[in-house]
């Protein structure tokens, strides 16, 4: 056939079937292009909705409804056509890298686009840059796909997504590559780290023949006024480190409260976030929408310390409340909001109290921005880049990263799971991050475990399963069915039953926890696993749902993969 | 039409065929491209003309004296038109007018960065520069205004900045150089009528009263009905020391304004100078004596008043001086010595008007005016 023998030297000639990875990089031109052009679409339209919603000197009772309307339409969108594309958009794209082969479907991209730029418009403290990064990952990831690239490939264009999206909506295209290989895929040394910087700067090249050379945030030369200032850079790391915890705390206890609401009442949830920011942009109107503009003030060191403290406890209720309550939207802009106005509030006090030895409050502010950041989606490197990238002040680096730092550890310490890991526990999701990137390293238990294995039925006879542990070679077992795992039972607690027991199911306890393992994980870190619990076998889980079983892995296997002899049964209890 | 990849691994077998898909996405990433190009000039639009009302509220805010409120109207035009240097300059007068300087400063560091050349941005820098006390910088950026880039009406702008140079320099005293500033301004405004009598007087104030009376007598020739002239005449005749044709400019000036107080005080005060002058050719030598001692009796009150306001001045030199002065004023000298004691008084008169100056300054109360014009006639 003519046709087909044309499509076939077409292929031949760009090599597009044999050459994968040309093509990758190919794409990766093309998906920053089609990325960065969505994105630019997304702020002018947002910003140009808001300007139609709350027009200048215009009534009062705007500022009441017209967040609650924007969140029933949109709630209710959500619900019957987008349940997908609720949030904030970064663990919905880390979702589909990690559990669904980079899979996002182009109804998703549309109604974050759609969503969002409703609830934006409506004044929602929520930020645009989560949602354009879920946007940006959908479409690399809708183009890889028609493009019938193999799965691996498909994943790859994720994160070159994400970051040309990031790289357009906070015009910082170095940052986005961080924020891509940091937290996207939690490996800077990441193979598709080409792509990504390839995307990233195309994205930041479409942007700026639009809209210009335009920074986000203007801000004044920074000047270290006194090397005393450091100290309260510090004591500025600290205080963004504690709001930020208060912040993510709040969010996260939110929204399990949300979850437990019935499901019925899920379209009208986001107009609770909705009612909220009606009340608070009563008080004061600053609160509504992401609030760059007045950010840009705080940086200036133009806004009154008291409007300063407030808005900064008004964003930390606002954002929480409207993103648990399902509202489409991300927490990247509020978060550099709530950063601005901590840090402007710290920089006013030790203005005060140390006039002649502190630079201008906005320094504070703008130093404030990275803290939060750091402190909210931990991510430091990024931060310090980002804010860097933002004011283009290389002289704020070391303040900077002083600040971010402590911000970092204080969350660390305080809140143990990142933001992200904790929203897609709250799923039932198990995400790799950045912190256990090391926990991914060397042979993976995908490559020792038993696939063809069931776990022992509940209704197993005692007798049985020692037979079943005979059979086996090995001194415990996983229990249930392979698509409902309930827990796990050892020869030892076998021998030692009581006279009464007759069936497995009577030997678990009432918690249901066992131990457990992803087939992405190292050997080495299997090995601690079995340590810990005291058992010589483990099950192998899905990520997105760790009551289904792919396979087992022994003791024995993996010594063996590593070439030593199984040392028999000196583990179980 | 779908198409069956070949390829191990793939998600999707079926898709569209690479070409169409192809140009699919270049017809996606078109469309985008006009959209993109539509909302942003909607959103240009919508943002100049925002800015543009922001901008002339705050024009309106500062007319009326409300600099903080201006502030924020001329920021909001600024933070919505970054790129327009007028809302820019503006927002930085305000800020001067709100007393923030510090907050101007670095936004005219940002537009002298991008705009150095331009006249106006180096007017305000001027201004800002002044109020904040750095005399030199000030200077400097008021000529940079002058010799910069002006969008229209060139010679105008040169010659409004020039003047207010000229003011900012007579505020601190600097003669030399308001003198070095009006001489290409005099040369500029030649044909300017108009701008020639404020010309004539900032000579006067830069000590320069020969050039004022010339470009007096140019307007007089020019205008010899207007009485304005005559009266800067009389003015720079007075300084010059020629109080008589200071007199008869004065004459003059209130023969065509004859109702016009001002010009009779002056022309009194001249005549007073006029009958204190003891350098008059053809005066009697008793003529001469008396007025040398109305002279001495002037420099001695205004001595002594001098000292009264500043105690710690008075030593023995001082006192020494007004003794001797007493001892003049109260003897008569014989006929044939009278003129030899009028120089001596004249010589005393000036020794105590020296001692006065390094004392208290030059400056003489508006009644006292007479004393430094005779001083300065008989330092002549």
């Amino acid at each position: 056939m003519p046709n087909r023998s044309l499509r076939g030297k077409l292929w031949n000639w760009t090599g597009f079937r044999a050459r994968e990875d040309q093509v990758t990089i190919l794409l990766s031109v093309v998906i920053g292009v089609i990325v960065g052009l969505t994105v630019v679409a997304f702020i002018l339209l947002t910003g140009r909705l808001a300007t139609r919603m709350y027009p200048p000197e215009s009534a009062v009772w705007r500022r009441f409804f017209v967040p609650i309307i924007g969140t029933l339409v949109s709630g209710f969108l959500l619900y019957k056509y987008f349940p997908n594309a609720r949030g904030s958009g970064i663990p919905q794209a880390k979702f589909a890298l990690f559990i669904q082969d980079g899979y996002i479907g182009l109804k998703t991209i549309i109604g974050k686009f759609l969503c969002c730029s409703i609830t934006l418009a409506s004044g929602i403290a929520l930020g645009r840059e989560g949602p354009s990064v879920q946007i940006g990952a959908g479409i690399a990831s809708v183009l890889a796909r028609r493009y019938g690239l193999s799965k691996a490939t498909v994943k790859a264009l994720v994160p070159v997504g994400c970051s040309a999206a990031l790289a357009a909506a906070f015009n910082t295209p170095i940052a986005a590559v961080l924020f891509s290989l940091e937290e996207i895929l939690g490996d800077l040394h990441a193979p598709v780290i080409g792509s990504v910087v390839l995307s990233s700067a195309t994205s930041w090249m479409v942007l700026h023949l639009i809209l210009g050379d335009e920074p986000l945030f203007h801000v004044p030369a920074y000047q270290l006024v006194n090397p005393a200032e450091f100290g309260v850079y510090a004591i500025l790391g600290v205080v963004g480190g504690l709001a930020s915890v208060c912040f993510v705390k709040l969010l996260l206890r939110l929204r399990v409260w949300f979850r437990q609401l019935p499901a019925a009442t899920a379209w009208a949830q986001p107009a609770v976030g909705g009612l909220l920011m009606g009340i608070l942009a009563l008080m004061r109107p600053e609160v509504l929408g992401v609030g760059y503009d007045y950010v840009d003030r705080v940086l200036t060191g133009d806004f009154p310390i008291k409007v300063v403290v407030i808005l900064a406890v008004m964003k930390i209720i606002a954002t929480p409340t409207c993103y648990s309550s399902g509202n489409a939207g991300g927490i990247f802009g509020p978060s550099l909001f709530i950063g601005a106005m901590v840090g402007g509030s710290v920089g006013y006090a030790a203005h005060m109290v140390l006039p002649n030895m502190t630079a201008n409050p906005g320094a504070y502010a703008l130093v404030g921005m990275g803290t939060a950041f750091a402190g909210i989606v931990r991510t430091p490197l990024t931060s310090v880049i980002m804010i860097f990238e933002m004011t283009r002040d290389y002289s704020i680096i070391v303040p900077l990263m002083i600040s971010n730092l402590i911000s970092f550890f204080i969350s660390q310490q305080l809140q143990r799971e990142p933001i992200y890991e904790a929203l897609a526990l709250q799923e039932g999701v198990y995400l790799p991050t950045g912190e256990s990137r090391d926990e991914l390293e060397g042979i993976h238990v995908g490559e020792v475990m038993l696939t063809n294995v069931d776990p022992l039925p509940e209704t197993a006879h005692l007798v049985e399963a020692k037979a079943f542990f005979d059979e086996y070679a090995c001194h415990a077992w996983p229990v249930g069915q392979k698509n409902n795992l309930v827990g796990m039972v050892s020869s030892h607690q076998i021998e030692t039953a009581d006279d009464d027991v007759n069936v497995v199911g009577e030997l678990l306890g009432t918690t249901h926890d066992y131990p457990f393992i992803h087939a992405d994980h190292p050997a080495s870190y299997a090995l601690e696993r079995m340590g810990s619990n005291g058992v010589d076998a483990i099950p192998v889980v899905s990520r997105a749902n760790i009551h289904q079983m792919f396979g087992v892995v022994r003791l024995n296997d993996i010594l063996a993969k590593y070439g030593v002899a199984g040392v028999p049964g000196v583990l179980a209890k | 039409m779908s198409t069956v990849s070949s390829i191990p691994g793939t998600v999707h077998r079926r898709g569209l065929p690479i070409v169409r898909l192809s140009v699919a996405v270049a017809g996606v990433i078109a469309a985008l491209f006009a959209v993109d190009m539509s909302l942003e000039k909607t959103e240009q639009g919508e943002l100049a003309a925002q800015a543009l009302r922001a901008d002339r509220n705050g024009e309106s805010l500062l007319a009326q004296g409300r600099a903080p409120d201006a502030v924020d109207a001329f920021r909001k035009a600024h933070a919505l038109e970054r790129e327009n240097v007028k809302y820019e300059l503006d927002l930085i007068q305000a800020l001067m007018a709100a007393g923030k300087l510090q907050e101007a400063q670095p936004l005219m560091t940002d537009i002298l960065e991008e705009q150095s050349n331009d006249g106006e941005a180096n007017l305000i820098a001027a201004r800002l520069a002044a109020k904040e006390g750095h005399i030199v910088a000030a200077d400097s950026y008021y000529h940079r205004a002058i010799y910069g880039g002006w969008p229209n009406n060139v010679a105008q702008h040169q010659i409004q900045t020039r003047l207010e140079l000229i003011e900012f320099l007579t505020q601190r005293g600097k003669q030399n150089e308001i003198l070095a500033e009006l001489l290409p301004l005099q040369e500029q405004v030649a044909k300017n009528a108009g701008l020639q009598p404020e010309v004539a007087r900032l000579f006067l104030i830069a000590g320069s009263p020969g050039r004022a009376a010339d470009v007096f007598h140019q307007l007089i020739r020019a205008q010899p009905k207007d009485f304005t002239n005559y009266a800067g005449l009389g003015e720079a005749e007075l300084a010059l020391g020629d109080f008589r044709a200071a007199h008869n400019a004065f004459a003059n000036a209130l023969a065509r304004n004859s109702k016009n107080p001002t010009l009779k005080e002056r022309l009194e005060f001249a005549n007073l100078l006029s009958n204190l002058d003891p350098t008059v050719r053809w005066l009697s030598a008793q003529d001469k004596y008396s007025r040398t001692v109305q002279i001495l009796q002037m420099a001695s009150t205004d001595l002594t008043q001098c000292l009264t306001n500043h105690p710690q001045s008075g030593n023995d030199a001082t006192t020494q001086l007004l003794s001797k002065a007493q001892t003049a004023l109260s003897s008569s000298p014989p006929k044939q010595q009278v003129n030899e004691v009028a120089e001596s008084n004249l010589n005393l008169a000036q020794q105590i008007w020296r001692t006065r100056v390094s004392a208290c300054g030059s400056g003489a109360a508006p009644d006292e005016e007479a004393l430094p014009l005779i001083m300065d006639k008989l330092a002549q």
